[in-house]
């Protein structure tokens, strides 16, 4: 076995270790997990979209403990402040006569950020994220004072309760490597989430990889090369979502008003690289492309009105989009 | 990428050249199709010459071939890497393998061998899976050309074997009429021989360059010859036209009636029966008593009559027949008083000579018509018409054989009217052919037997002289006739009798 093989070997025994971890807690969701997991492994941050109740939070968390990493949590309100995520200078006194200014940091200076109901937060404090998110520091006072590596935030909202709530900016999606809809579980799932969480054990995570390995797996993705024909393929796609391209599709063309930004490319390849890596391949494929398309573009498109009183989402369109890629890639093979 | 870069790279090139190969037949094969399809209309609709044929079988082998060229060069198209890696990719099911070994960076190193190890062990797995199709629509395809390459084959042998039969009918057209015309040339020359008018003589001569135009199969020559030819015959046709009395027969006719004895002349001449006409005034020179007389009835009327015909004999240019009228005009002038005119004032020697003349004109016109009908006839020969079979000058026309009624008619008569003799059967039977002949009314039976046995023919000809004899005997009682037809009738009827030697009626 040569040496890239076995580091994929490994690569591919630590991911699915952590994932069997998180669903002793997290019941059924597999593909919610593998995908949080595949955007940490990345490097990106993940909305977790649904309606109360589903576990994201506990997704998370769980994420965490099964980490060696700092996990910190903020609820967002809106009376919620920056410098209540990112923290704020303080005048000390040292008891001695001295009195000096300290910067305490906030909770964003931790590995793991769970931003729960992110949308509930006023534009002002979300934008407080955007230079940590893209970054990996933050500005405080005029100072900037890295992360700690590795940083990830995974936020959740519901999508339901829309009273009270502040969209997150076009900004702020893009920042978001995946958007992931969390399904309602099934009855089996149901009922096996009804007999951990209600009896008098419950499972307790023990942590299982360290933000060093979860570092170096990211460098083995990245490493994994990608061919000019995938890296086409990947702008092909992404610009297939914007209308005015030649790639667009008519549901695009009618439906979308903005398409994807160049983020998604670079998101839609890197997660590509590690989802190829799980399948124990050397190379990206156009499979893998298409894999991690959903949750890769469907948050950076931008529905126009007509999409919304046609009660179209960006998932239908995107089947659409990759329908026509896939056809054409076909042809191409001809 | 190197020669090397996928794995089992020839076997992949082998399978996707024949793959590509599969997929361009059809067009071609329809092309082939729509070119033999084209080929077949213009084959089932148009003429072409042999050497049209050629081409067109030329055309088949070459359409093939082009078909054939096309497909070997698509065979050996040199594939692109990416492009063969993309189609095996797509055809054995492997997930871009193929496609990322031959775009693999140089600085892939390590990842591309495991690649290249990775792809190997997708490729035993799919077991060469890599399967070519032949389709219904490629049997259908290949039937429809064969099916049309052998029709146009099979149709163009069928038009190569018309055309021999057709280059064998045109020989055998182009002989016939060579012998027509031979045929034709030979009665001339012999007529020649035997004619007495010179001018006949030189004109039936003088066919020798039809004869060599004939036989050099120059259909255009020979046309210009008989159309040479033909202009002498209406010029001297015109000429014979010129000096006859024809177109005042009947008037003179009339007058000669008048005179007591000249009735069966008259008669004649009213027939314009020349030759009969000449008979009858030679009969009555040698008859008539110089110094007697003959009744002239309506004498002043005549002699105007006869002075009329004699002035209107001078406009025409005929002089010798206006001063033999003249003559006699004067004659009935001078004796109308008396009712009679003596005989040595009739000039009937001088008309004796007309109506020899006029007789030999006539059958110089005869003659002059035969040669024209036989020209026509062989017009229509050369323009590869039917005719109605060429009559002969020596036979039709022969000199004292061709009045009617002659007794001289026999086979070939007028050019064999009635067509090639009846084939006769080798059983012991009489064979009977009868039909008109020539311009005349006289009916012509041809009694044959095969040979060695006359016992047939001789009684077949007994019966047709009772019949002869029945007619003739009715003719002479029919009392409708006037006296002096009823003269000629006889006359002719006697003439005509069989002797006890000719078993010809």
């Amino acid at each position: 076995m040569t040496s890239i093989e076995s580091r994929l070997t490994e690569f591919q025994e630590r991911f699915h270790a952590l994932q069997s971890t998180i669903q002793t807690v997290v019941i059924g969701q597999e593909e919610t997990v593998r995908l949080t997991i595949l955007a940490m492994v990345a490097g990106g941050h993940v909305l977790l979209e649904g309606v109360p109740g589903l576990g994201k939070t506990l997704l998370v968390k769980s994420i965490a403990s099964a980490l060696h990493l700092r996990f910190q949590r903020v609820q967002f309100t809106p009376d919620l402040m920056p410098s209540d995520i990112l923290g704020t200078t303080i005048l000390v006194d040292d008891g001695h006569g001295h009195q000096h200014f300290r910067f305490e940091p906030g909770p964003v200076f931790s590995n793991v950020l769970l931003g729960d109901e992110i949308n509930r937060a006023t534009p002002k404090t979300q934008s407080a994220l955007l230079e940590a998110m893209q970054e990996g520091h933050v500005t405080v006072g005029g100072e900037t004072r890295p992360l700690l590596q590795p940083f990830f935030v995974l936020a959740t909202q519901n999508p339901l309760e829309m009273e009270g709530t502040y969209p997150l900016p076009e900004a702020q999606m893009d920042r978001f490597f995946f958007q992931l809809l969390v399904p309602y579980p099934t009855e089996a799932e149901f009922s096996r989430i009804l007999e951990l969480t209600t009896s008098a054990t419950k499972p307790e995570i023990q942590p299982v990889m360290t933000g060093e390995e979860l570092l170096s797996m990211r460098e083995l993705a990245a490493s994994m090369p990608a061919t000019p024909t995938i890296r086409d393929r990947a702008v092909r796609l992404v610009m297939a979502t914007h209308p005015d391209s030649p790639h667009a599709t008519p549901e695009v063309k009618r439906y979308v008003r903005y398409g994807a930004s160049p983020r998604a490319g670079q998101a839609c390849l890197a997660a590509a690289k590690i989802s190829a890596a799980l399948e124990g391949r050397y190379h990206v494929s156009s499979q893998d492309l298409l894999a991690v398309a959903h949750p890769v573009l469907r948050h950076r498109m931008m529905l126009n009105f007509e999409a919304q009183a046609d009660g179209l989402s960006a998932d239908r369109i995107l089947d659409g989009v990759l329908a026509a890629c896939r056809a054409d890639w076909d042809r191409e093979a001809e | 990428m190197t020669p090397d870069a996928l794995p089992e790279t020839r076997w992949l090139a082998r399978k996707r050249a024949a793959e590509r190969v599969l997929s361009l037949s059809l067009p071609v094969l329809r092309g082939v199709a729509g070119v033999l399809a084209v080929l077949l209309i213009g084959l089932v609709f148009l003429n072409f010459s042999p050497a049209s044929l050629l081409i067109i079988l030329g055309a088949i082998v070459g359409v093939w071939m082009v078909a054939g060229a096309i497909l070997t060069a698509r065979y050996f198209q040199k594939l692109s890497p990416k492009e063969l890696a993309m189609r095996a990719d797509r055809v054995l099911g492997l997930p871009d393998d193929l496609l990322a070994l031959s775009e693999f960076p140089d600085s892939a190193g390590e990842w591309e061998s495991a690649a290249r190890e990775q792809a190997r062990r997708s490729l035993e797995k799919s077991h060469r899976s890599w399967r070519l199709v032949v389709s219904w629509r490629h049997i259908v395809h290949v039937l429809v050309a064969l099916t049309l390459t052998l029709a146009i084959a099979w149709k163009a042998w069928d038009l190569r074997q018309s055309e021999l039969r057709i280059a064998t009918l045109a020989a055998q057209a182009r002989d016939d009429r060579a012998k027509e015309a031979e045929e034709v040339i030979q009665d001339w020359e012999e007529f020649a021989k035997i004619t007495e008018d010179p001018e006949l003589q030189k004109l039936f001569t003088e066919a020798t360059a039809l004869r060599e135009a004939v036989q050099n199969d120059d259909p255009m020559a020979a046309m210009l010859e008989m159309n040479k030819i033909e202009a002498k015959m209406t010029a001297l046709a015109d000429a014979l036209a010129a000096g006859s009395m024809a177109p005042q027969a009947a008037q003179i006719a009339e007058a000669l009636e008048a005179f007591a004895g000249l009735g069966a002349l008259s008669a004649s001449l009213r027939n314009q029966n020349y030759a009969a006409a000449e008979d009858e005034a030679r009969t009555w020179n040698e008859e008539q008593s110089k110094d007697g007389s003959s009744n002239l009835r309506r004498g002043q009327a005549v002699a105007e009559i006869l002075a009329k015909e004699a002035a209107t004999a001078r406009t025409r240019g005929n002089h010798s027949l206006s001063e033999t009228l003249s003559e006699l005009s004067q004659t009935a002038s001078r004796n109308a008083a008396k009712n009679s005119v003596p005989n040595s004032e009739i000039p009937m020697h001088s008309l004796q000579d007309l109506l020899a003349k006029e007789a030999a004109c006539k059958a110089s016109g005869r003659c002059l018509a035969t040669g024209r009908r036989q020209l026509e006839n062989l017009r229509k020969s050369l323009r590869g018409e039917p005719n109605e079979g060429a009559p002969s000058l020596c036979q039709g026309n022969r000199p004292g054989g061709s009045n009617p009624g002659g007794s001289q008619a026999g086979v070939g008569t007028d050019g064999q009217p009635l067509g090639a003799q009846t084939a006769l059967a080798d059983a012991t039977q009489a064979e009977a052919l009868t039909g008109t002949a020539g311009e005349g009314e006289s009916e012509i039976t041809t009694t044959s037997s095969s040979s060695g046995s006359s016992a047939t023919a001789s009684a077949a000809t007994a019966s047709q002289l009772a019949e002869y004899i029945g007619l003739s005997e009715k003719a002479v009682a029919d009392e409708s006739l006037p006296l002096a037809h009823r003269q000629v009738i006889r006359s002719y009827f006697e003439r005509i009798r069989p002797t006890s030697e000719s078993k010809n009626p």
